[in-house]
């Protein structure tokens, strides 16, 4: 490729999407990802040797590669320090990437083309238009278009009923919540997630078709694997769960004027004055992973898709103008996790089964909004992650088993031993609720570098993260909203995690809107430098899952940038 | 216990110390149902203290000696705290494994005392040494990785868990999931109940 119109960092939730929008426009797009891309003709072993250079060609999308990679393998394939989905680099024989944490917890993100959407559970609901309005330099109007152009694209359709649905729907509606019929959510009430997953295949119950001819075929198999990387469909591109290298990605392909290169690591902004438009970004210095040569690359634009945590790194580490929101304001939803314990018997007549299964359907396919408080969702994964995340995670607690007001077993905190295996011999009759609070912009909260600690690629990114008085107060709301649900829902036990809050799965508003970029994603300070991933997010959405804003707000700032530069 | 070939390269003394680790969480247990007794194994006959050694040791910072040392310098304190008028110094060659010589219920407190920032940290090696956070973090980590370790396929690798995780591959039934009534990674499943809602209803409307 000659001089590219856009370089774009990072191939990720949004990168992936704005690269697509502006080869539609007729731009020369590159792309840089820092890791490795699974199901790619040119890098058939992508963990264990370097491969090709860049991949132009919807023809070099092979899904045979891609579901040899993605086997669906909880420790292959979630494991934070060597699994396929990790933040590191390509070869698993190498640490991962370095953070410095000044809390407890840890950020879950993943390198490679599709970025952390490898692993994300295709939530897709729009911000709490509440959230938006007057907050956003931009109204919720504004975004509508956008939403709908992403929510066909992808597409997003609401999940179906499977037998946990089932049952969180049974305990909301006896808890006396509300059906919210709505994609724009003004008032409190449950629904089914709005998923960018394909519905499910349409012979899914036809007894002729086995699973494993379904798995090749179009549509949601309900196989449970949306966490681990779903691997099922005919094509790459008609792969179920709409992570982007399966859905924006073979998109940009087609297009013709998209060349991704994985294995690149961005690790400075190239500026010049210029005397009409200021501080302008020309280009990007990067360093291949596999074999530690750099480089300089140069465009007309620059858009940074890193992520909410490499993103102000970047800026920090290319000493770009002094910003005093950059890299501040950092949300990450305060989660946390509320597990119900049912027994068979109880079950029986809800569901007709004598268990919940949370290994089957969408990891997360129903939820419950609460404008003002946040959200609360289902989740049903892999034993492994499911004794991590609801029995490891949380604080060590002296307390045992205690009954509430309502004479019900409740516990909060971790549990081991004997317990833990009781525990976890009850995962079939298991219904994980995962809290994803609403919490408020702080300034004091961020993302900062470590000069004194650097890697391969600058000084290393440290993260602070301590929750308002108000965040944890509507956190504690939302814990009693979930337990009570499951309560209602005939649980025996339920068992509050209490996460530590630094626990980071939705990372947001590092760079946000108003303060560090324009309503157009444009920096203040850098001209032709962009941002279209979830640091330019103003606040936290008022609780909604951040990517298919992100994606909305990267496919606006495509077009702006067009219109403003070519 | 058999000690597979890849534990030569951790001191004796720290795969002992993280087997106490992983015994204090997952112990072997008797379990009964309505089919009587069975012995569920625990943390160490899986070799779960490998894969937390594996683990540690695959951190950007490695940090397993360190890591045992620290819970060498919480058994100290309890030891210390119980018979205060001995004569018990702290010396990181003479008390390595101490750890591994509590009862199991000291071997939790052990591990709760650093999780609370009850233990002197000055005396702790780097970098844990007067930084609160990283106990912490590294505290969570031993249980996270523990039970992700032990509830998922790692069991399975058999033989190939030596591997780099990219050169490993299921040899074995992972006897976790029988205890959790996990099947395993599936194609699909047939309990689609329906839809609550549709987008093209909303669009309707």
């Amino acid at each position: 490729m000659q001089k590219p119109d856009v370089i774009v960092i990072g191939a990720g939730g949004g990168g992936a999407v704005i690269a697509k929008e502006l080869g539609e426009l007729g731009l020369c797009v590159l792309v840089l990802e820092a890791g490795p891309w699974y199901g790619n003709k040119q890098w058939p072993h992508p963990n264990i040797e370097k491969g090709g250079f860049c991949s132009r060609s919807v023809a070099d999308l092979d899904v045979s590669l891609f579901k040899e990679s993605y086997n669906k393998l909880e420790n292959n394939m979630n494991d934070q320090i060597a699994g396929k989905l990790r933040w590191g680099p390509a070869n698993r024989e190498n640490p991962p990437w370095n953070r410095n944490f000044q809390q407890r917890g840890f950020a879950w993100q993943n390198s490679g083309v599709g970025g952390s959407t490898q692993h994300y559970l295709a939530n897709s609901p729009r911000a709490i238009p509440s959230a938006i309005e007057r907050q956003w330099p931009l109204s919720y109007r504004e975004l509508i278009p956008y939403y709908e152009k992403v929510e066909a694209e992808l597409p997003v359709e609401f999940a179906p009923t499977t037998s946990k649905e089932e049952l969180f729907y049974y305990g909301a509606k006896k808890a006396g919540w509300n059906l919210l019929s709505t994609l724009d959510v003004g008032s409190p009430g449950f629904r089914p997630q709005p998923n960018a997953i394909l519905p499910p295949n349409e012979n899914l119950l036809h007894p002729a078709y086995t699973e494993e001819q379904l798995s090749w075929m179009e549509g949601c198999t309900l196989a449970g694997h949306c966490i681990n990387g779903c691997p099922h469909g005919p094509s790459v591109a008609k792969i179920a769960k709409r992570s982007t290298n399966v859905s924006y990605v073979p998109l940009a392909l087609n297009t013709g004027k998209v060349e991704i290169r994985p294995n690149t690591f961005s690790y400075q902004v190239i500026t010049e004055n210029h005397p009409k438009e200021g501080i302008r970004a020309t280009g990007v210095k990067v360093r291949n992973t596999w074999t530690g040569e750099k480089e300089e690359l140069f465009a007309d634009c620059i858009i940074i898709a890193a992520g909410a945590i490499e993103t102000p790194r970047l800026w920090l580490n290319s000493s770009l103008p002094f910003n005093p929101w950059a890299g501040r304001g950092l949300v990450n939803h305060n989660m946390d996790m509320v597990t119900g314990v049912f027994n068979e018997i109880e079950l029986l007549p809800i569901l007709g089964t004598p268990a919940v299964n949370p290994f089957v359907g969408h990891t997360s396919g129903a939820r419950l909004d609460y404008p003002g408080l946040g959200s609360i969702q289902i989740i049903g994964t892999s034993p492994g992650l499911m004794a991590s995340f609801s029995y490891a995670l949380g604080h060590s607690e002296t307390k045992t088993f205690h009954q509430n007001s309502n004479e019900n077993a409740f516990k909060t905190g971790r549990v081991i031993g004997k317990e833990l295996i009781e525990l976890m011999a009850d995962y079939q009759t298991s219904l994980s609720i995962l809290i994803v609070t609403d919490d408020e912009v702080d300034q004091k909260n961020n993302v900062s570098i470590v000069p004194a600690t650097l890697d391969e690629h600058g000084a290393i990114p440290s993260i602070r993260y301590d929750p308002t008085r108000n965040t944890r107060r509507k956190k504690g709301k939302l814990v009693k909203i979930a337990a009570d649900i499951l309560f209602q829902a005939g649980a025996r036990k339920v068992i509050h995690s209490h996460w530590p809050d630094g626990l980071m799965i939705h990372i947001m508003s590092t760079m946000r809107m108003g303060y560090v970029v324009d309503e157009n994603c444009e920096a203040l300070q850098v001209s032709r430098l962009f941002i279209a991933d979830n640091s330019v997010l103003t606040n936290g959405l008022g609780g909604a899952n951040p990517t298919l804003t992100t994606q909305a707000l990267a496919t606006r700032t495509a077009e702006k940038i067009y219109n403003k530069y070519f | 216990m058999v000690i597979s070939s890849m534990s030569c390269q951790w001191s004796y003394t720290t795969q002992l110390n993280f087997m106490a680790v992983v015994d204090a969480l997952i112990p072997s247990s008797v379990v009964t149902s309505n089919c009587g007794c069975t012995v569920q194994y625990g943390g160490v006959p899986l070799s779960i203290w490998e894969y937390l050694l594996m683990s540690i040791d695959s951190l950007p910072v490695p940090l397993t000696e360190e890591t045992s040392q620290l819970l060498d310098l919480s058994a100290f304190h309890i030891y210390k705290k119980r018979y205060p008028l001995s004569f018990l110094i702290y010396h990181p060659h003479t008390s390595q494994a101490l750890f591994s010589t509590l009862s199991r219920k000291d071997r939790l407190r052990a591990i709760n005392l650093l999780e609370k920032l009850m233990v002197p940290s000055d005396s702790f090696p780097v970098p844990y040494k007067n930084n609160p956070i990283i106990v912490q973090i590294m505290i969570d980590s031993l249980y996270q990785l523990t039970f992700f370790g032990y509830y998922s396929e790692w069991f399975g690798y058999g033989e190939t868990r030596i591997h780099s995780p990219a050169f490993s591959s299921l040899r074995t039934y992972p006897v976790s999931w029988a205890y959790t009534g996990y099947p395993g990674p599936s194609f699909g499943y047939r309990d689609f109940r329906g839809f609550l809602l549709k987008m093209k209803d909303l669009k309707q409307e």
